[in-house]
């Protein structure tokens, strides 16, 4: 049994506070949708659960079947059973994908995997996903398309069997057909495994694959309003106007000028050059 | 293909003429000498492996007209310093690389003149420079003649408290139109208390020539880190995988299976703070 609890979260990000007292349980096993306009703190507090450095908590509580998940470090909590599927997974010129997945594999066992249970783990995980096992020989998120990308994250899902999944616009980049792999994996994983799922989508097609058992709105920086289902379709036919009209919850517009957060302004990476070009003319 | 272990008289080692490529072992810890000559004959197709885990050496080498092939330097434990200074022929055609993940406190000198027309060379090091190590390389292509072409790429990771410098220089003389010169130079930087450093030199003394140097030295993208620690992955063992992904590449250049496995090996080994 997984619960996921945050209790009265709140998260900045330099001198911005972004979240502000948010509350919210993942029951055990179930799929709980989590929408909101664009800015208004969904990607922050899926970072924040995760431990991404940038977002600092400030107050509040995270606890994972009872266990404080802000002592744990990144690697801890992904141990413990918490995963995030990243709405823009990083390049990581040099690791091999299959190198990457075999250590990550690895690191939840008492003995190494064999290469001969590797690769029909990865074989699998691949056909399942449509995805040519040559890209598990090539560097991790190198030059695959959006959709491969999104594609290699439910790869990892479906390998490391997380009891918290987290997805952040999973579906955003994806064709009709690998969207509905996508759904197909995850639709396998809530009936093969005691997985949580927590899910960010503004499109209200996946949500109808996957049928989430709850819906939770953010606005602001908090929850602003739990639901069924009928949340969604409210909100795929009405947009998020009617809150302000139904509930009186005002919506600040997005910042449409707040840049992507990043840990490094220079690095070598792929393009390590031409970040130090770019950074040269400023 | 069997690997000849070159035995040397007098301090001087040679390579025959060959009509097909012959691999030879120069194991350099195995001698007792300040400075040794090599001499590689015309045309000669080589595979030529360089132990080299000893103390102050210099090697003088001359690679005569037509030498092909590869040359490939297996660094273990430079504690002082080792020079190669080597006049090369005309249409030679050689790669080179060097691999050095061993422990070590030293400096590495290696010059190529490149006396005779239409040669190539192609050069890549890669360096691990670990806990206090200190490791200084300095990489010399010298065109001195017609249509000459060095190309050479230097990667490395310094962490700990370590030290890594790459200085490479390509310098076209007077006289040696349509040479062509090249360097890269990239090294991370994986904590706050190890240096590395990068200066590349370009001297041209003649038109018609190309030339352009690059180099970055910087730290790991934390976000690199922040994927693989989020799939499970310490800190230690996330570095490991980028370093070993970095650096590992070398490997691929070199022809004996057990080198590459010592190579690999030393990478996991030295990747320890």
């Amino acid at each position: 049994m997984s619960v996921l609890e945050i209790k009265n979260l709140w998260v900045k990000v330099g001198d911005i506070t972004i979240l502000k007292g948010v509350n919210l349980t993942v029951r055990d096993r179930e799929t709980l949708a989590l929408l909101g306009p664009n800015g208004h703190g969904k990607s922050t507090l899926l970072s924040a659960i995760m431990g991404h450095p940038k977002y600092e908590v400030t107050e509040g509580e995270i606890l994972l079947d009872g266990k404080n998940v802000l002592e744990m470090e990144v690697d801890e909590r992904s141990k413990a059973g918490l995963f995030l599927g990243m709405q823009h997974p990083a390049e990581v010129p040099g690791v091999i994908n299959s190198d990457f997945l075999k250590a990550a594999i690895n690191v939840r066992r008492e003995k190494p995997i064999s290469l001969v249970e590797l690769y029909k783990k990865l074989d699998d995980a691949s056909k399942q996903m449509k995805i040519p096992m040559e890209l598990s020989h090539r560097h991790l998120n190198e030059g695959f398309s959006g959709g491969e990308r999104k594609r290699n994250e439910i790869l990892q899902l479906l390998l490391l069997k997380p009891t918290i999944s987290m997805l952040d616009e999973i579906d955003s980049g994806l064709d009709v057909d690998a969207l509905q792999m996508v759904a197909e994996a995850i639709k396998k994983l809530q009936k093969e495994t005691p997985t949580s799922f927590l899910i960010i989508s503004h499109y209200a097609r996946l949500f109808q694959m996957i049928q989430p058992t709850r819906v939770v709105v953010m606005i602001n920086g908090r929850v602003a309003l739990e639901g069924g289902p009928e949340v969604i379709t409210k909100i795929d036919g009405s947009g998020y106007e009617w809150l302000t009209k139904e509930y009186g919850i005002s919506i600040k517009k997005e910042d449409k000028d707040a840049k992507p957060i990043s840990m490094n302004t220079i690095s070598i990476g792929a393009c390590a050059t031409n970040e130090v070009a770019n950074h040269a003319k400023k | 293909m069997p690997r000849n272990n070159l035995v040397g008289h007098q301090g001087v080692y040679h390579i025959p003429a060959s009509r097909e490529r012959v691999a030879y072992l120069l194991d350099l810890s195995e001698i007792n000498l300040p400075i040794i000559h090599l001499v590689i004959a015309p045309e000669a197709d080589i595979d030529l492996l360089i132990f080299n885990g000893r103390h102050d050496l210099n090697v003088d080498v001359d690679i005569a007209d037509h030498v092909q092939g590869k040359i490939q330097f297996a660094m273990f434990g430079i504690n002082k310093n080792f020079k190669w200074l080597a006049n090369v022929g005309a249409n030679v055609n050689l790669e080179a690389v060097i691999a050095d993940f061993a422990e070590g406190k030293g400096k590495v000198f290696v010059t190529f003149e490149m006396v005779g027309r239409d040669s190539n060379i192609e050069w890549r090091t890669a360096a691990l420079s670990s806990q206090t190590d200190r490791k200084f390389y300095s990489i010399n292509f010298t065109h001195k003649n017609f249509n000459t072409y060095a190309n050479m790429t230097n990667y490395g990771v310094t962490e700990g408290q370590s030290t890594l410098q790459f200085t490479g220089t390509g310098h076209i003389l007077n006289g040696a139109k349509y040479s062509k010169t090249h360097q890269s130079a990239k090294i991370m930087v994986f904590d706050e208390h190890c240096l590395g450093r990068a200066d590349p030199v370009l001297k041209i003394d003649e038109n018609e020539v190309e030339a352009s140097h690059a180099a970055t030295v910087g730290r790991v993208n934390e976000e690199h880190l922040y994927y693989l620690q989020s799939r499970g992955l310490n800190h230690l063992e996330a570095k490991r995988l980028i370093t070993l992904g970095y650096l590992q590449p070398i490997i691929g250049f070199f022809t004996d299976e057990n080198i590459q496995e010592i190579l690999a090996k030393q990478i996991q080994a030295g990747t320890r703070s």
